[in-house]
């Protein structure tokens, strides 16, 4: 199974260059089955990485270029009136696929984006009064301009919780972008990406996933973390039990993929960044050391309880 | 509480401090608050123009903090510096060498803010602080400044807590400080009783030089400034019998030298201190004695207090305190902090039943021209009455019988004529009447002195003892009479008895009400219970003065023999610290492993114990950091250990994190412990090599 993982992640890697710790944490978010949020500049890549990493896995893809004017309709499909059948037929919208990549998502309304992330929280929609579930798996990427560009209606804290990691691509370094500049147009065509995994080896490997081993003092290292979110030690929406089992399944799928059928701290702190700092943030966040980082520091993973007394 | 403190160190020598610069407002700003209490603590031994200087520092540390002015370049720091340096060394000349230190102290407490650069500077900062604190004890040592100096140091130490915790809440930090002072209270006291008192290398600057109490030379009036004064003088705890209000006459000073107005004490030499057998000569044994303690308050003078014909307790005692050869008691030094002393008292034991012939004219020296009339009323006394003993009948009835009256706002009498009171005004204090009676003795050729002192006390029944306030001085007379020696004779007694016999009358009271201007809290403790409230601070005050602030050198002896027994002696002192010491540090390592003992814990100390050991290495592995790129420093640093180390590691890990049944956690164990000594082995080898 293992083997699979690190084919799809070195066929990724290929298409997005000199992102490996993103590109492992996208593919754990999918493994944990949660959605994943990429905050960048335009033309960092975030698409890319989206369809790539859909096209690997052998998922049904679209895209859809959230817009101020989009309307909920757009997203999730329509009820036409059909005049040789006289009835509705639906016309099912781009939500429909196994992969959604919604881009730029803080474009869009709030009203159309709160439509996506309510289809995100059930995995169903509703047209027209009929409930329609969506295929399985379901997975979305946003991507999401930094919030100081302009036309942008910033998620509200409540609907980044619905993302289980949010992660940030970043200038790519001196060598990778060498790489980039030279590659030719006719090798970064994206349609023609080999599918690395079948939809059944996914299935396995998230279930997989889904059980491996969490000991008890890795449950109190997370339990350590939240609560020090809580006590007003540092100023920070505090993080939910939501948060907490977002984090246990991100740190699950790392340690898939780091080979091994159990948790560790290592794979909590690996993933524990992506997975809260989005929730944290609200208070501050013009310090200079992320929070999730600070906690880390704060936390003994040893003896998560001791070095609170 | 080791936990604790090393956990505090712990935390300091964490390299992801922050740097002052970067410390919350809050924090800054409470600083300067904790400073100005410091400061508080001294403020009335500062003088005026160092108040203000303070004030101005303190604002200026304010708005620096607020970012309405920068803070001073270096030329500035170094000219306040200067400036304040020169204030003081010209000041100091009036201000003597401790209130010079002192406000040296304060000031470098007050400029150090300005150079906080490290956190070393922090440190110097916060031990001035303390220092401030301590010195503070130097002035006032009661039970509530006490209290308000512990608060003040849980205070600092909270701050401090706050500086280097991550958590900024300065009330979560005051209890763990609390806590901390708590648990360090045994020690304290174990020190405080068994700790060697030795006696100081150098002694303290005396610090006030305002006396207060009786003086030495006493004119008609005096003492009716001390009426006014509720200021405690000593208090007494008698250790069996209690004696009469009206027994009650605490000697002080005998004065023999009269120039017409003022009593004076005689210059006194080593001569004149008591031999141990001249005293014994004349003790009355037949008659129960009173024995007491005293603990006289700080007056800054030398002359101490005692019942009639005293006899000093402990022998040792007589260092501090001797006993002179006209019974009164007096101290080597100036009393500037409480002093006790427990001295026996043989009352109506006779004195000095052969008087040389040069104390003989010294009393009864009278100075030519003084009061003649006086002198004439004597000459008519004599020739009326050969007896002497008739003779002070007679003169103490006319006391009683003619319009004499007891007052503490006598006339203003010219020229301090004794003539005039005791025939024109005849309204006066007790000075008054011992004063006249003491000079009309002397004119008829009886030996007579006065001697000034105190009458009477509060009982405290709370805490069973007496309180003597400057109120209670009174003034008497005593005469020689051949084959008695000296007896006390009390010429207020017949004209005012109610004043001997239960101290001030309600009239008297009023008088002095009136008389004072300042508040006097007695006259309005009516409430029974706000009385017995106030008995009982005064009866805890009383405590903490006798068993805390004269802990002396003397009673820890004391105490420590009636402990061990009589041969108790330096060796056993180190035998005996030593042992706390050992159980201390037993109790101590106990309590560190009690804490992994837990068998299915064990791997946190191998995993601690191994992470220690590549601490002192440089390879310091922290929280936030990935075992994977620790693993890396390690392998860096050296590859055997590195490896090693990896197996440790991934051991630990299958134990901790892996699902493991009962019998592969038994066996994971073990395979812990081996990786654990081989990793020890390699760390011995290690070090092995690079000695060589």
């Amino acid at each position: 199974m293992q083997s699979l993982i690190t084919k799809a992640l070195c066929q990724i890697e290929k298409f997005v260059i000199g992102k490996p710790e993103q590109v492992r944490l996208a593919l754990a978010c999918l493994l944990a089955r949660g959605h994943l949020l990429i905050e960048d500049l335009p033309g960092m890549g975030k698409t890319t990485l989206a369809h790539v990493l859909a096209s690997s896995l052998g998922l049904s893809y679209q895209r859809v270029q959230f817009t101020s004017d989009l309307l909920p309709a757009d997203v999730i499909g329509v009820s036409i009136f059909d005049s040789t059948n006289q009835n509705f037929t639906l016309h099912k919208g781009p939500i429909f696929n196994q992969v959604v990549l919604a881009d730029e998502i803080n474009r869009a309304s709030p009203k159309t984006q709160s439509a996506l992330l309510e289809a995100m929280e059930e995995n169903s929609v509703s047209i027209d009064g009929s409930t329609h579930n969506l295929p399985r798996p379901f997975f979305v990427i946003a991507t999401q301009n930094p919030i100081f560009h302009a036309g942008t209606y910033p998620l509200p804290e409540s609907q980044l919780d619905r993302f289980m990691m949010r992660i940030s691509l970043g200038f790519p370094d001196r060598d990778a972008e060498r790489k980039i500049l030279s590659m030719t147009n006719k090798s970064v065509d994206l349609t023609d990406v080999d599918a690395c995994i079948t939809l059944e080896q996914l299935q396995k490997i998230q279930k997989q996933v889904s059980e491996t081993h969490v000991s008890e003092s890795i449950l109190d290292y997370v339990i350590a973390l939240f609560q020090h979110t809580r006590t007003g030690e540092i100023s920070v929406n505090p993080l939910s039990p939501r948060a907490g089992k977002s984090l246990i399944a991100a740190a699950k799928a790392w340690a898939f993929m780091e080979n091994r059928a159990h948790v560790v701290p290592d794979d909590v702190k690996a993933v524990f960044s992506s997975v809260c700092e989005h929730r944290m943030v609200g208070k501050q966040s013009h310090m200079n050391e992320l929070f999730s980082n600070q906690l880390l520091k704060m936390v003994d993973y040893i003896q998560p309880f001791d070095s609170k007394n | 509480m080791t936990l604790t403190i090393n956990k505090f160190f712990s935390k300091n020598s964490s390299k992801n401090k922050l740097t002052y610069l970067s410390m919350p407002y809050s924090l800054k700003l409470s600083l300067v608050a904790i400073q100005a209490l410091n400061i508080l603590t001294l403020v009335t031994e500062l003088s005026f123009w160092f108040i203000a200087l303070s004030l101005v520092c303190l604002l200026w540390h304010i708005s620096i903090h607020q970012q309405y002015i920068a803070k001073p370049s270096r030329i500035i720091k170094f000219f306040i510096a200067i400036t304040g340096c020169i204030l003081l060394g010209v000041s100091t000349n009036d201000m003597g060498v401790l209130i010079g230190m002192i406000h040296l102290l304060c000031l470098s407490y007050l400029l150090k803010p300005f150079e906080l650069h490290k956190t070393s500077d922090l440190y110097q900062l916060i031990v001035l602080g303390l220092f401030i604190l301590a010195s503070s004890f130097i002035f006032n040592q009661s039970i509530y400044f006490s209290v308000f100096i512990i608060i003040l140091v849980t205070l600092n130490i909270a701050w401090w807590l706050c500086y280097f915790s991550y958590n900024k809440n300065l009330f979560i930090q005051l209890r763990t400080s609390f806590k901390l002072l708590l648990q360090s209270f045994p020690l304290a006291i174990v020190l405080f009783v068994f700790f060697p008192k030795i006696s100081p290398f150098w002694h303290v600057p005396m610090a006030k030089s305002a006396t207060t109490g009786l003086s030495d030379n006493v004119s008609v009036g005096d003492i009716s400034n001390l009426a006014l004064s509720n200021e405690l003088a000593f208090r007494v705890e008698f250790s069996n019998e209690r004696p009469n209000y009206s027994q009650m006459y605490w000697r002080a000073l005998v004065l023999e030298d009269f120039d017409g107005k003022t009593w004076r004490r005689t210059k006194k030499t080593k001569e004149d201190i008591l031999k141990k057998e001249q005293l014994n000569k004349n003790l009355d044994f037949n008659k129960q004695p009173l024995s007491y303690e005293v603990i006289a308050e700080p007056s800054y003078q030398r002359w101490l207090f005692s019942l009639d014909v005293p006899k000093l307790e402990h022998v040792k005692q007589n260092k501090i305190v001797y006993q002179l050869n006209d019974q009164t008691l007096f101290s080597r030094d100036k009393i500037a902090q409480p002093l006790s002393y427990k001295v026996t008292s043989y009352i109506d034991s006779a004195t000095d039943i052969d008087l040389t012939d040069e104390d003989k004219h010294l009393n009864i020296a009278t100075v030519e021209r003084s009061n003649p009339r006086l002198v004439v009323l004597a000459n008519n006394l004599r020739r009326e009455y050969q007896d002497n003993h008739e003779l002070i009948q007679q003169v103490l009835l006319n006391f009683r019988q003619q319009n004499y009256r007891y007052t503490l706002s006598p006339p203003t009498l010219s020229n301090n004529s004794l003539d005039e009171f005791y025939f024109d005004t005849q309204a006066g204090f007790c000075e008054h009447y011992a004063s006249s009676f003491t000079f009309l003795m002397r004119a008829v050729g009886i030996p007579a002195r006065m001697v000034l002192g105190y009458l009477g006390g509060d009982y405290n029944s709370q805490g069973d003892y007496y309180s003597i306030y400057q109120r209670d001085a009174h003034a008497w007379s005593e005469v020689w009479l051949s084959g008695v020696g000296w007896v006390r004779i009390d010429p207020t007694a017949a004209v005012d008895p109610s004043r001997v016999e239960q101290g001030f009358s309600d009239q008297l009271l009023f008088e002095q009400e009136s008389l004072s201007s300042g508040f006097y809290f007695d006259s309005y403790l009516s409430a029974v219970w706000l009385n017995k409230f106030k008995l009982q601070f005064e009866a805890l005050d009383y405590q903490w003065t006798k068993l805390v602030i004269n802990f002396s050198q003397e009673k820890q002896k004391n105490l420590l023999k009636s402990w061990f027994g009589d041969d108790f002696n330096l060796k056993s002192a180190i035998i005996i610290s030593i042992t706390i010491i050992m159980t201390w540090m037993i109790l101590w390592l106990l309590h560190l492993w009690s804490k992994p003992l837990n068998k299915t814990q064990v791997w946190i100390r191998y995993y601690l114990d191994v992470h220690n050991k590549l601490r002192e290495m440089g390879l310091i592995k922290k929280n936030e950091q990935l075992q994977k790129q620790f693993l890396e420093q390690v392998l860096l640093h050296d590859t055997n250990l590195g490896q090693c180390y990896q197996r440790f590691v991934e051991s630990v890990g299958h134990l901790q994190y892996k699902e493991n049944t009962e019998d592969e956690k038994v066996e994971l164990i073990q395979i812990v412990k081996q990786e654990y000594r081989q990793f020890c082995h390699l760390v011995i080898q290690i070090m092995k090599q690079k000695n060589k």
